[in-house]
């Protein structure tokens, strides 16, 4: 004999918690034992849900005057009965149930991706002595004397642990989630994407620099976010089988709460009214100027707007 | 012990003074003639018995009026609702006080109060001459009203606004005290001390004193609750005369090496240099900052009233360009430190950075200004500028104004501007 039909239970976030097949119509759906299938929801009662056949492959569902009744997602209304497709989740106690026929065709495969190269430790190791030495060098620009060397061994020391924990803690979400760890592809990940922000705000600085443009460093801050939420979703790609389209929602909204808090922050703990003075900070060597430069008096006329907006941030009643 | 030995001192003191009874006597017999017109003022905060600040007043005039200094009583002049004022008599009385006229520059202050039968004391009128004693009364620390004795050493070399030089312990406390010639007579009021200093102290002359209280009889008006509008106008009378004198003349210049740039201005600045020359070191710095001695106390927060500027000379002696860059960048990032925002004093900064044109080399210039929140028409505001020219040698300077009128401030930072020049 076979299955007529499927009662699929779902999960929280709509996935597969149980199958039970279907054996007749109708079929009843409770906590009590003498149902045809058995759910140990609290909130469901001992017969709550009758199941039966409609024409066109739909069925019949019917709520047996049960305390909580039944609801039909996605519009979450209740209904004494209703007739439900295979698309159809229907909600009784705090289960979700979607009922699929025998007939219900399924979408082709996923095809695999991703090669065994790009998988592998030689991408991760290369990029990871590629982003070291990027590391080295950036903290060697910025000493001055023999004694500030440590400095330089300190921030390899400090990317070398910090992107362990980062790798380390993908893989064994991985791992738990994915049931693969994917160590090497995760670092590559990692390293080539810190890489691609190192490049990024390092070129950021000179090109505003040079070309005496503010606007490059807000447009910056703007593509670093977007560098990071590109190597935040090729981690999760790594991690989950949920669609991409998701993972890239959760990246992006991950990297501008990251990047969004960090400006937030930056704003609202100015205790000093140094950190009040902002200009870019930003002074490179003098071949790197692009620019003619104004004359003192066009620099000065600036001035005017300064004045404006100090004058508009004075308080009524200090 | 204390006790033991303030006694065993009294002990071989008094036999002394019994055979040579002219020791003491001058500070004694002018503490005596003057004590009992020399008030302790008290800030009380709220409807409290407890008080936030005091100082010392002394009496001038039978209608009650007492000077003192502005910074004794300036939390009552702006926040009236928050202060109240007293005042103690040596013979205990005591009583509230109105504030009748300030002067923020002089930092002296007239205030008000029922002293009835209080002897006024008097003003000298001729000069001292540079030796003379003079003796100082006030309350240093809440220790009881005290007579100290010092020399009258002239003008105040260094600062903008003239204050007598007083070789004397004055201390917190004393503050508006007066401070008596041989006849009793009041030639300058208790200000400040040197920081740094042993008895290096300071007296407003009691000439300014004399033309406050003149003008605070001459008011037919009732004074007013808020003295913030009065702040503000004199503030704004001490930009219009430091601006005016820093700006009257053309602006000097000094050569440093390859660079001309702005000297000490008006006259009156005070300047300095240093180095910072290590043998470890891959470069070195000499810096060179002038600044005007003018600082005006407003309110226990809000200082104001200086211009200063500051030139750097990086010289860099083995560095590649990039690091030398990288090192410049960290001295343009600097300003003064453990300066911290009051939103109740000033907005934020709003700031502009562009790269300059000057003569001889392009420099990346920024520029910050904000508002005095309670005083219309007062700024602070800053220039940085870093020379651009060459990968081995670079200028920094800052120009720093602090309450200016935004008319003056762009005024001297134009030819700040364009008085730098580097010879090639």
């Amino acid at each position: 004999m076979e299955p007529l039909a499927f009662v699929e239970v779902l999960g929280r976030h709509g996935e597969l918690v149980a199958r039970h097949p279907v054996w007749r119509w109708p079929s009843r759906i409770g906590r009590g034992y003498d149902m045809d299938i058995i759910l140990d929801d609290p909130f469901v009662a001992a017969g709550h849900l009758e199941i039966g056949q409609a024409a066109d492959g739909r069925f019949a569902v019917l709520d047996l005057q049960s305390r909580n009744g039944m609801y039909v997602l996605p519009s979450n209304e209740q209904r004494k009965s209703a007739e439900v497709g295979p698309e159809d989740v229907v909600r009784i106690g705090h289960t979700q149930l979607q009922i699929r026929p025998r007939s219900y065709t399924v979408p082709a495969e996923l095809q695999i991706r991703g090669t065994a190269t790009r998988r592998g430790p030689v991408p991760f190791v290369i990029a990871a002595a590629v982003l070291l030495a990027a590391v080295i060098w950036s903290a060697f620009v910025t000493t001055s004397q023999r004694e500030e060397n440590p400095v330089i061994a300190f921030s390899a020391l400090f990317i070398i642990l910090a992107g362990a924990v980062w790798i380390s803690v993908w893989s064994l979400v991985s791992r738990t989630i994915g049931g693969r760890a994917n160590f090497s592809a995760h670092g590559f990940v990692a390293c080539a994407g810190l890489l691609a922000l190192e490049i990024w705000s390092t070129s950021i600085e000179y090109f505003s620099f040079g070309f005496d443009a503010r606007w490059l460093e807000t447009a910056g801050i703007a593509g670093g976010a977007a560098l990071f939420a590109y190597m935040l979703y090729r981690h999760l790609r790594l991690t989950s089988r949920a669609r991409a389209r998701a993972l890239g929602f959760t990246a992006a909204l991950a990297s501008a709460l990251v990047f969004g808090g960090v400006v937030a922050i930056k704003d609202l703990t100015e205790t000093t009214n140094q950190a009040s003075q902002r200009y870019s900070k930003g002074l490179k060597a003098p071949y790197f100027v692009m620019v003619a430069g104004l004359t003192p008096a066009d620099f000065l006329a600036g001035g005017e707007r300064l004045k404006r907006r100090v004058d508009a941030m004075v308080n009524a009643d200090p | 012990m204390r006790t033991i030995l303030c006694v065993a001192a009294a002990a071989l003191c008094l036999p002394a003074s019994a055979q040579e009874p002219n020791v003491s006597s001058q500070a004694r017999s002018l503490f005596e003639q003057t004590r009992e017109s020399v008030a302790q003022i008290r800030v009380l905060l709220g409807s409290s018995d407890s008080h936030s600040a005091t100082g010392t007043g002394f009496v001038v005039g039978s209608e009650g009026l007492i000077l003192t200094n502005y910074h004794v009583v300036a939390d009552k002049a702006l926040e009236p609702d928050v202060y109240r004022l007293e005042f103690v008599l040596p013979d205990g009385r005591s009583g509230p006080l109105q504030i009748v006229a300030i002067d923020v520059l002089n930092d002296l202050a007239v205030v008000k109060g029922d002293t009835g039968g209080v002897q006024a004391l008097t003003f000298r009128d001729r000069p001292l001459a540079k030796g003379d004693k003079g003796f100082s009364l006030g309350h240093p620390l809440s220790q009881g009203l005290t007579v100290v004795e010092g020399i009258y050493n002239g003008r105040s070399e260094d600062q903008y606004y003239e204050r007598i030089h007083f070789t004397g312990a004055i201390n917190a406390g004393m503050s508006g005290g007066p401070v008596v010639d041989s006849a009793a007579k009041v030639f300058g009021v208790n200000v400040a001390t040197h920081r740094r200093g042993q008895l290096v102290s300071f007296l407003v002359p009691a000439r300014f004193a004399r033309d406050l209280l003149v003008r605070a009889r001459a008011q037919t008006a009732a004074p007013p609750a808020d003295f913030r509008s009065d702040v503000g106008v004199q503030l704004k009378a001490h930009d219009r005369a430091l601006m005016d004198a820093l700006l009257k003349a053309p602006l000097p210049v000094q050569v440093l090496g390859r660079f001309v740039v702005p000297a000490r201005m008006g006259g009156f600045m005070q300047c300095g240099a240093g180095t910072e020359r290590e043998t470890s070191k891959s470069y070195d710095i000499d810096s060179y900052h002038c600044y005007t001695l003018s600082s005006l106390y407003v309110d226990p927060r809000l200082h104001t009233g200086m211009v200063s500027f500051r030139h750097r000379i990086m010289r860099n002696l083995q560095l590649d360009a990039l690091r030398f860059a990288h090192l410049q960048e960290t001295r343009f990032k600097q300003g003064r430190h453990g300066d911290y925002a009051s939103r109740k004093h000033h907005t934020r900064y709003a700031c502009q950075d562009r790269i300059v044109a000057l003569q001889g080399t392009r420099a990346k210039t920024a520029m910050c200004v904000r508002r005095y929140q309670r005083f219309e028409g007062l700024y602070d505001v800053v220039l940085k500028v870093a020379t651009l020219g060459d990968p081995a040698l670079a200028l920094q300077s800052e120009l720093e104004m602090e309450g200016v009128s935004f008319d003056h401030a762009m005024e001297l930072s134009r030819r700040y501007l364009e008085a730098i020049r580097w010879n090639r």
